[in-house]
């Protein structure tokens, strides 16, 4: 722009004056909406896994505030007081609820030798084993009315003479209001239950890394690109100054998992991984390089120094790895979203606390002329955030899982006091196998 | 904090430096948007979008001249834009008609509260308002004014013109400016 440099009046100079002389203080939210604009894809990714998490925990909390009504046929068998009649004339109109349940003690002090061969049906499973199993049971045992459309009377051929079939809807049986929790015939369906709850799966995952650079300084990068022997020039892309082709990892773990509702289940688990990328560089005779620990503000606090592979003035550019070797710990919650049989849908997300293993990486000078490998630059203990879906598929005892997974290392790779960060990115597709432990 | 401390924190992305450097230059910039906006709120959303600019294109940055200027100078480009995208705003620029007047010599007193200049800026119409701010207090050529609001640069110097024999009016309605002849009366007067 050619400003005038000079005013055509007093008038308009005086204008002036005073128009910048004017301030006005702007509210808090301007501020606000700039800084959020600035630090969007950290605060869309936060965003993202709160959705993505809260989403699966309010969908957990439902399911265990509100559970779904276990409501479901039940077929009812019992032993009459009843003289015994060809099961083809059982006369239902004459049974009622009262002799059905007085019916034990008033005409058998002994249990039936039909009690041996009542209906063990599945469905009828909790309250037949009531019955079979206490052959005298008081008034109270059972409810004192039932409705008639709930009776009915089984085909003959599957009826001992003095046996009559009810059939019905009706809600499952509440253990609390008939006293201590029965077995059933053929062991402990509440003991199969509760050992239901916890399972184990391993997985592997072959997984693609990337990783993210911030904090990279323009000007300076700009003034030393002519000697960098970095190969990408893209001044505007801080991630340009990297090689971010995506290089196979693999991911490799289980968990135990514990079933807090029909859908819902906690996981715990350990998890090793391993990311890594590859960094183009000209290789040359070593040479000191430094990368410089600064405050956020580019003042020094300190410096590191240390012989580097990579500086010079060779012509061909060698691949160097950055490998990072990774123990964490997932923590989080498993949803099933989709099918109740063999293939179901499922849906994860953990947090994992994570260890690094190893500190041989790379890590860029404080030039931008050279890699150096600094263990003192690597932050131990970070922080990922973890989301899974998965097809599971029933075979036999053990479950197949197959779906893609993202893992993303939500603090730098580096610790604050390095002026980079580098955050880990890698997806890839899980394969696993799951068992109910019994 | 010295200004280059804050210009490289800002290069690394820090909030804590952005924070700074808008606390340092938002109360300035404000009063600039404020002068082109419609209201208050208009000027905060012009403000806002240009402090964005501000620190996306900060490696664009050379430092040849005053880091103020180059703010001022996005910022103003900001206001444009937003104004542009206002229909009303495109038809008060084009179409009203300049005749040639006379420029009338005014001073404007130290006295003089600048809030009151800029609220007697404020009550003129949009396209005189836009023009006058770019010329007379952004110091932009018809030239390049012309080239800002996709207008002639006759229209913009005629736009001026009007845009100038009407704030002097404002201003010596408010008592804020005394013209020539009326100085000269009362000298008369007095001798």
């Amino acid at each position: 722009m050619k400003e005038r440099v000079f005013f055509d009046d007093e008038f308009e100079k005086h204008l002036k004056e005073k128009a910048d002389q004017f301030k006005m203080y702007p509210s808090d939210k301007v501020w606000n909406q700039v800084h959020s604009s600035l630090h969007t894809r950290r605060r869309k990714f936060v965003a993202g896994m709160t959705l993505l998490i809260g989403t699966i925990l309010i969908l957990a909390g439902s399911q265990l505030i509100f559970p779904p009504g276990n409501i479901h046929p039940q077929t009812i068998a019992a032993k009459t007081g009843a003289p015994a009649k060809p099961a083809e004339t059982a006369d239902v109109q004459g049974f009622t609820p009262a002799n059905f349940a007085a019916g034990p003690n008033e005409n058998s002090s002994e249990p039936h030798p039909a009690d041996r061969s009542l209906n063990t049906d599945a469905p009828s499973l909790l309250l037949l084993s009531r019955v079979s199993s206490n052959p005298q049971p008081g008034p109270g045992d059972l409810p004192e009315t039932l409705p008639e459309k709930l009776l009915n009377t089984t085909p003959a051929t599957t009826l001992l003479p003095e046996e009559v079939k009810i059939t019905g809807i009706m809600a499952a049986p509440d253990h609390s209001e008939y006293g201590e929790p029965v077995p059933g015939p053929s062991g402990t369906q509440a003991t199969r239950n509760h050992s239901d709850r916890f399972s184990w799966e391993m997985y592997i995952a072959p997984t693609l890394n990337t990783h993210y650079l911030n904090g990279l300084n323009y000007q300076t990068m700009a003034q030393s690109i002519q000697s960098s022997p970095i190969m990408v020039v893209h001044v505007a892309n801080v991630n340009g100054f990297v090689d971010n082709t995506p290089v196979m990892g693999f991911d490799v773990g289980g968990n135990i998992l514990y079933r807090i509702s029909k859908n819902i289940s906690l996981k715990l688990g350990l998890d090793f991984s391993l990311n890594r990328y590859y960094i183009r560089a000209y290789n040359s005779n070593p040479s000191q390089a430094s990368a410089t620990l600064s405050s956020y503000l580019g003042y020094i606090a300190d410096s590191l120094v240390n012989t580097n592979p990579g500086s010079g003035i060779n012509k061909n550019p060698q691949h160097y790895e950055n490998r990072y070797y990774q123990l964490s710990l997932p923590v989080g919650v498993d949803m099933r979203v989709a099918g109740s049989g063999n293939l179901q849908l499922h849906l994860g997300a953990t947090l994992q606390p994570s260890y690094l293993l190893n500190t041989d990486a790379y890590v860029l000078s404080e030039d931008y002329n050279s890699y150096t490998k600094d263990a003192q630059a690597f932050r131990r203990w970070n922080l990922i955030a973890g989301a899974e879906a998965y097809l599971s598929y029933r075979v036999g005892k053990i479950r197949w899982e197959l779906g893609p997974q993202l893992r993303y290392q939500i603090f730098s790779a580096y610790k604050n006091s390095y002026p980079l960060q580098e955050n880990m990115l890698n997806y890839g597709i899980r394969i696993g196998i799951s068992k109910s432990i019994r | 904090m010295t200004e280059e401390a804050i210009l490289q924190g800002c290069l690394k992305n820090h909030a804590a430096a952005q924070k700074e450097l808008y606390n340092r230059y938002s109360p300035k910039m404000l009063a600039v948007c404020y002068r082109f906006a419609h209201s208050r709120e208009d000027a905060e959303d012009m403000l806002q979008e240009g402090f964005i600019k501000v620190f996306l294109q900060m490696h664009t940055f050379q430092s040849k001249g005053a880091f103020e200027g180059w703010i001022r100078r996005i910022m103003v480009h900001t206001c444009i834009n937003h104004l542009k995208k206002n229909k009303r705003f495109n038809e008060s620029v084009d179409l009203i008609q300049a005749s040639s007047l006379q420029i009338r010599e005014e001073n404007i007193p130290s006295i003089v509260q600048a809030k009151q200049i800029v609220d007697c800026i404020r009550m003129l119409p949009l396209g005189y308002r836009t023009v006058l701010n770019l010329y007379a207090i952004e110091g932009y050529a018809h030239r390049e004014i012309s080239v800002m609001l996709d207008i002639e640069e006759s229209t913009s110097r005629s736009q001026y013109t009007r845009a100038r024999q009407m704030l002097e009016e404002i201003l010596i309605k408010r008592n804020l400016i005394t013209t020539v002849r009326e100085k000269t009366d009362r000298l008369t007067a007095i001798l």
